[in-house]
């Protein structure tokens, strides 16, 4: 089989659409049940690099905003576009190497295939994506060499943390690790759905910062959603799921 | 690339759930073990039946019935119900068509092992096999009244060794009440193993039959037998006056048909001669019934293993939803999600027969010595082989078609759930 994502960079794609959004939704509604939107979104961008709070209270449809730009759902119309790729019109074969290879994803908790290595949970992404394991090659020279690299500069350092199974970890560590599984061979978007509520207050600054630092490194852009208002401060902005949802304001009104 | 990550996945989650990892693939290798080896054991049967007789074409005896007398002569189980004569036997050997012949004096036995009074032709003639001709380990035929010929079995488990003096035991008890112990013999040659039941005999001339049952003409022992010591006995005419059975060689295989209507139609005698194929098909025809109900008891045995592996995936769909997820997240397609599921049952299967025939292997080692003393089977020929293969790769091929039913399941989950698990 011929993985056709080596054909499709990211710059590639950029350059022929002749934009620099990284995310790109223009009315796209989503409804589990018929005549029961929950989600429309006139319009929503985000720049390349650009790093983003997400402000959105549990019901908010956050959930579903997240699994429709990985392209795991498919909204009922509109367009979602991700590195120019224009997701809603794509097979759903071409959304999943898409999301292997542009998208790095935390989740709140469990984020962990309990079975694998630390250093493999982080490599997983790679395995998914020859272009993503290619990128993450020139980088760290080998794509164990990148994952040590990324899980270094999360402080997970120590060599005998690698060969651990991810389930022996604290929550902390499972979720820098998780951070260092998103960031790996460079995606596009970094989503991450409340990755610290799990943490304590002082960790929750630390990841945040050191998820920035890395984001900023290697260009990815961040979508980061959380309910906590008060992190919003390490983010270039501030974006309210409510205020940019038509289907919540109107079910509020 | 893909396949040999949704490989890794499957075989690392399946080290994960070490306990009914454990147990899924001891029960998948236990079915694998007893189907396996009740199918080997039936052909190991037949191939050594069928190899015990080869290049005979007749095999020749009191009348009876066919499957009966080719049991007692030539595979060594159960008893003559009544003997032919010397005279039939002379009659029978000099006919013109007949190539050769061997007889064959059954009756005694020596810690077990059955004595055969038989002669030279045995180590000129006999074929088994793929036309092979006994061959000596050691030491030559034997020439003198007493000197007998072990088998390769009888020579190792007893420890004789030429030279050595036995003494043969009337009757076919193991543990013998009545010994010729006043007229021992001694062993002039064993022979090469040839897995049939020559390797568990002892082969001496028909006169020393005759010779050792001077004075036990009644059937017990008497005085008389105590009196002709081995000395004694041989100025004595020893020539036979009946015999168990014989196996004819014809000179041309176009006259046996007419051969064995002429002896079963002799005027002496009520004979029966029986071409050993005939015979043998026979045998099969009526173990067949219970043969097929073995393997369909067996096969049986490999629908649980393979229903245990479906069991194993299928009750821990749910809890793997979230590691779904996480796979999903990271651009698995629920394609992929499938295949790991389809995979999972693929890795059981494979190790659960290869442990299985493993056990097997180990098994039939340990017991082969036991099953060739006990039932005369010899398991020759029962190592690996294209039947193991087939095993394994249709048990693989069963698993993973069961596993579509689960697989099919995650697959709609992981479409249903997308990155969050929706329980």
């Amino acid at each position: 089989m011929i993985d056709l994502s080596l054909l499709r960079f990211p710059g590639f794609a950029m350059v022929s659409s002749g934009s620099s959004s990284v995310l790109l939704l223009e009315e796209v509604t989503f409804a589990w049940r018929a005549n029961e939107v929950i989600l429309h979104i006139p319009y929503f961008e985000i720049g390349k690099g650009e790093r983003i709070f997400l402000r959105g209270p549990s019901g908010s449809g956050k959930s579903t905003l997240l699994s429709l730009i990985s392209g795991v759902l498919t909204p009922q119309s509109g367009k979602i576009q991700l590195l120019g790729t224009n997701m809603t019109g794509a097979r759903a074969s071409e959304r999943d190497a898409l999301r292997a290879r542009e998208l790095g994803v935390i989740f709140q908790m469990f984020n962990l295939v309990p079975y694998l290595s630390v250093l493999e949970n982080v490599a997983l992404p790679c395995r998914f994506s020859a272009a993503r394991g290619l990128r993450a090659k020139q980088s760290g020279g080998s794509i164990e060499g990148e994952a040590g690299r990324l899980l270094a500069r999360l402080g997970l350092g120590e060599a005998h943390l690698r060969g651990r199974k991810a389930t022996d970890l604290s929550v902390g560590q499972q979720q820098r690790v998780a951070a260092a599984r998103a960031l790996i061979g460079g995606p596009g978007l970094i989503l991450a759905d409340e990755p610290t509520s799990a943490l304590d207050t002082d960790a929750r600054g630390v990841f945040i910062e050191l998820l920035s630092e890395e984001c900023a490194a290697r260009g990815s852009s961040l979508l980061f959603v959380s309910h906590d208002l008060s992190l919003a401060t390490h983010f270039d902005r501030t974006v309210d799921l409510c205020a940019i949802n038509a289907a919540f304001s109107h079910a509020q009104a | 690339m893909r396949l040999a990550t949704l490989l890794n996945l499957a075989f690392r989650s399946l080290l994960n759930r070490r306990v009914t990892g454990a147990l899924t693939l001891m029960a998948v290798a236990l079915s694998v073990a007893l189907f396996t080896g009740v199918e080997k054991v039936r052909q190991g049967a037949r191939a050594s039946f069928e190899r015990t007789v080869s290049g005979a074409d007749l095999i020749v005896g009191a009348r009876s019935g066919p499957i009966n007398l080719l049991l007692y002569s030539i595979f060594r189980v159960g008893d003559a119900t009544a003997n032919m004569t010397w005279r039939s036997y002379e009659e029978i050997a000099s006919d013109p068509r007949v190539a050769w012949t061997i007889p064959l004096s059954l009756g005694d036995a020596h810690k077990g092992y059955r004595v055969v009074g038989t002669d030279e032709n045995l180590f000129e003639h006999y074929r088994f096999g793929e036309d092979q001709t006994l061959t000596f380990a050691s030491g030559e035929p034997f020439r003198d009244l007493f000197d007998v010929v072990l088998g390769a079995e009888v020579a190792r488990n007893l420890g004789y060794r030429i030279g050595d003096d036995i003494v043969l035991s009337h009757g076919l008890g193991e543990v013998s009440f009545a010994d010729h112990d006043n007229k021992p013999f001694k062993v002039v040659g064993i022979l090469e193993a040839t897995g049939t039941p020559i390797d568990r005999s002892l082969n001496v001339s028909l006169p020393a039959i005759e010779a050792i049952h001077v004075g036990w003409e009644t059937g017990a022992k008497t005085p008389l037998a105590t009196i002709m010591t081995a000395d004694r006995v041989r100025s004595l005419d020893l020539k036979p006056d009946e015999l168990t059975a014989m196996i004819v060689g014809l000179k041309s295989r176009g006259t046996v048909l007419k051969m064995q209507r002429d002896l079963n139609t002799y005027r002496e005698e009520p004979l029966l001669a029986v071409i050993p194929g005939i015979a043998l098909s026979q045998l099969w025809e009526t173990v067949g019934i219970a043969e097929r109900l073995l393997s369909a008891v067996s096969a049986c045995v490999i629908a649980v293993g393979l229903v245990v592996i479906l069991v194993s995936i299928l009750t821990t769909l749910n809890e793997r939803r979230r590691e779904m997820a996480i796979l999903r997240s990271v651009g698995a397609a629920p394609g992929d999600i499938f295949f790991l599921l389809v995979l999972e049952a693929a890795v059981i299967a494979f190790l659960g027969a290869l442990l299985g025939l493993l056990v097997l292997y180990a098994g039939l080692m340990g017991l082969a010595p036991l099953i060739q003393a006990r039932a005369g089977v010899s398991l020759v020929g029962l190592g690996p082989g294209v039947f193991d293969l087939v095993v394994l790769v249709t048990l693989m091929g069963l698993a993973s078609f069961m596993a579509m039913f689960p697989a099919w399941r995650a697959f709609r989950n992981a479409l249903a759930d997308g990155l969050t698990v929706r329980v």
